[in-house]
């Protein structure tokens, strides 16, 4: 291959990738630059990308004018206890269902991966029949739990355990200790790769979670973030004025903690969603 | 060995999440089927009508309008959704300086708030204000009502999610991709094969099974779409982006039909339950062969 060739090679590599790269985070940065101005000043033609002043007013408002940090705690708390239950959960039963041997195990297992064809939808009327009637609405025991009903996380730790060796467990139950201590203090410290995947599907769909939340919440203490924006922010039917300033403050801060947490853990990101992807 | 041999001790282990899988999705799911056959408000009387609310869908505009709209709306999303991921990852899969990075920019929207992405695209989009607009007329292109008009908001709205779920398409590609025995590529490269044909006759049908699951995962995503169009536009301009989960939001909760609800939800699972097993008859035999 010729020099020459090689170098236009790159420079379409190149281009391409700044397209690509512009469409990706050209609608973020634009809602990012507009929640920096000020709010008279954000509905112009031509747009601007810089009005010619930089506030925080917008941010400021959505902390002063709603009460934005009760949907903040409540969207973490559901989000990590989801996530916890989950993998404590997900990982015990997959933990059984590689290692031992029990009556109907192979049925058991095979009615639990079963479920992932009963879709959310169909479950959510008589869910919010019967969470209303025992009072549970508003809680986060009624936002928790149907995030939990997740058949992936047994399917995803019993994959994982069955390609682990068994002789480290095996000598260790010869020394005297208890299946459920072999589980939790030999095998699960070993397995922090399974647990990342697990816990960042689980926290990532928790945190998005849009459809429930909506339906079974109906106070404003008792919602989460999504929730929150769409009840409060949501201003396009046939209201005069729009708040374009605390709209677009309040969109970029709910994606902070999810793009914190994602470039931080984003190796394991790739490689949990590649895993499921192929196998789920 | 006796480790295996664990007595009751796995039944415990695993009835945790049978419990919640009986009480959250099982039975759930049959009452949704059997709520279905009644006309049932939220207070008051509940009666019996059978398929009484399977037959009104079919006299129900909005309805009938809502599956044509998220039919068509799945043969636009799915196809590009497919080679838009497997273009980027073949992209992506080179070796280059600053991959990694690429990588995440183009995943980074995976992990945004659906309401979030509402607000941001509908800024984006706006008619009147909207910078896409703007920058359509700076290069003296026509502009267009993105979200206003009734024959273009389904493509806007297919837009909106292909930028936000490009990358996950892309992610399980890439795996894909990673799997294919370098030997055999290698091999084809000495036997000079062009770049087309290792393309052709390597990768796509090294690629198959990863091809099947992200039609299949696509496809039932298509039909069960909700947030985006329920943030963006309500399903306006009349009616024009519609999807049923909406149609199942509003009749249930905005209009308190939960009977009818149900039996939307019913037809949806069905729907979705009879496509994936027509695509594993029909296409995962190609597959495997």
């Amino acid at each position: 291959m010729s020099s020459e060739r090689r170098f236009s090679g790159k420079l379409v590599l190149l281009i391409l990738c700044l397209a690509i790269a512009a469409l990706s985070l050209f609608p973020t940065l634009w809602m990012f630059a507009t929640s920096l101005k000020p709010d008279p000043l954000i509905p112009t033609w031509p747009p601007k990308w810089y009005a010619g002043v930089v506030t925080l007013a917008n941010y400021l408002n959505v902390f002063t004018g709603y009460p934005f940090l009760y949907w903040l705690r409540n969207s973490v708390a559901v989000s990590l206890i989801s996530t916890a239950l989950t993998i404590f959960l997900g990982s015990l039963a997959g933990y059984a269902f590689a290692r031992f041997k029990f009556r109907g195990k192979n049925l058991l297992f095979l009615l639990a991966v079963a479920t992932i064809i009963i879709p959310q939808e169909i479950t959510i009327i008589p869910l919010y029949i019967s969470m209303t009637k025992i009072g549970i609405a508003n809680t986060y025991l009624s936002l928790i739990l149907p995030l939990v009903a997740n058949p992936v996380s047994i399917f995803l730790f019993k994959q994982f355990f069955d390609g682990f060796p068994i002789e480290l467990e095996e000598a260790a139950f010869l020394d005297g200790l208890g299946r459920f201590n072999i589980y939790s203090r030999l095998v699960m410290p070993l397995s922090t790769a399974v647990i990342m995947a697990v816990a960042i599907l689980t926290f990532t769909a928790a945190w998005n979670d849009m459809l429930w939340p909506t339906i079974i919440t109906s106070t404003v203490k008792a919602a989460t973030l999504p929730v929150g924006v769409v009840q409060h922010f949501e201003m396009f039917q046939g209201a005069k004025v729009v708040r374009y300033g605390d709209q677009s403050a309040v969109s970029i801060l709910c994606l902070v903690p999810t793009v914190i947490v994602f470039i931080i853990l984003q190796k394991y990101f790739i490689q949990g969603i590649a895993r499921t992807g192929l196998k789920g | 060995m006796k480790y295996r041999l664990g007595g009751v001790e796995p039944y415990l282990y695993i009835l945790p999440y049978f419990l919640i899988f009986a009480f959250l999705l099982v039975i759930p799911g049959v009452s949704g089927m059997i709520i279905g056959l009644y006309d049932w408000a939220v207070v008051g009387d509940r009666t019996f009508i059978g398929l009484g609310n399977f037959k009104e869908m079919f006299t129900d505009e909005v309805f009938l309008h809502s599956v044509r709209n998220t039919l068509v709306y799945a043969l636009i999303y799915v196809p590009l959704y497919l080679v838009g991921g497997l273009a980027v990852a073949i992209l992506l899969n080179r070796q280059f300086r600053g991959r990694s990075l690429m990588r995440l920019i183009i995943f980074a929207p995976y992990v945004f708030m659906i309401p979030a992405i509402g607000v941001i695209w509908r800024w984006f989009m706006d008619t009147n204000f909207g910078i896409l607009n703007y920058y359509l007329s700076v290069l003296h292109l026509p502009t267009v009502r993105w979200l206003t008009d009734t024959k273009v908001v389904l493509n806007s709205i297919v837009m909106v999610v292909l930028w936000e779920t490009i990358g996950y398409s892309m992610v399980i590609f890439l795996a894909g991709l990673q799997e294919i025995p370098q030997e055999i590529i290698e091999a084809a490269t000495i036997d000079g094969a062009s770049a087309w044909s290792k393309f052709w006759n390597i990768t796509i049908p090294f690629l198959r099974p990863t091809t099947f699951f992200i039609l299949v995962i696509g496809v039932i995503g298509a039909l069960k779409t909700f947030g985006q169009p329920f943030m963006i536009t309500a399903g306006g301009p009349l009616d024009a982006s519609m999807t049923v989960v909406m149609t199942l939001y509003y009749n249930g909760f905005q209009y308190f039909r939960m009977g009818y609800a149900a039996a939307i939800s019913t037809m949806l699972f069905v729907a979705i339950l009879a496509i994936t097993l027509l695509q594993f008859r029909f296409l995962r035999q190609r597959v495997v062969e």
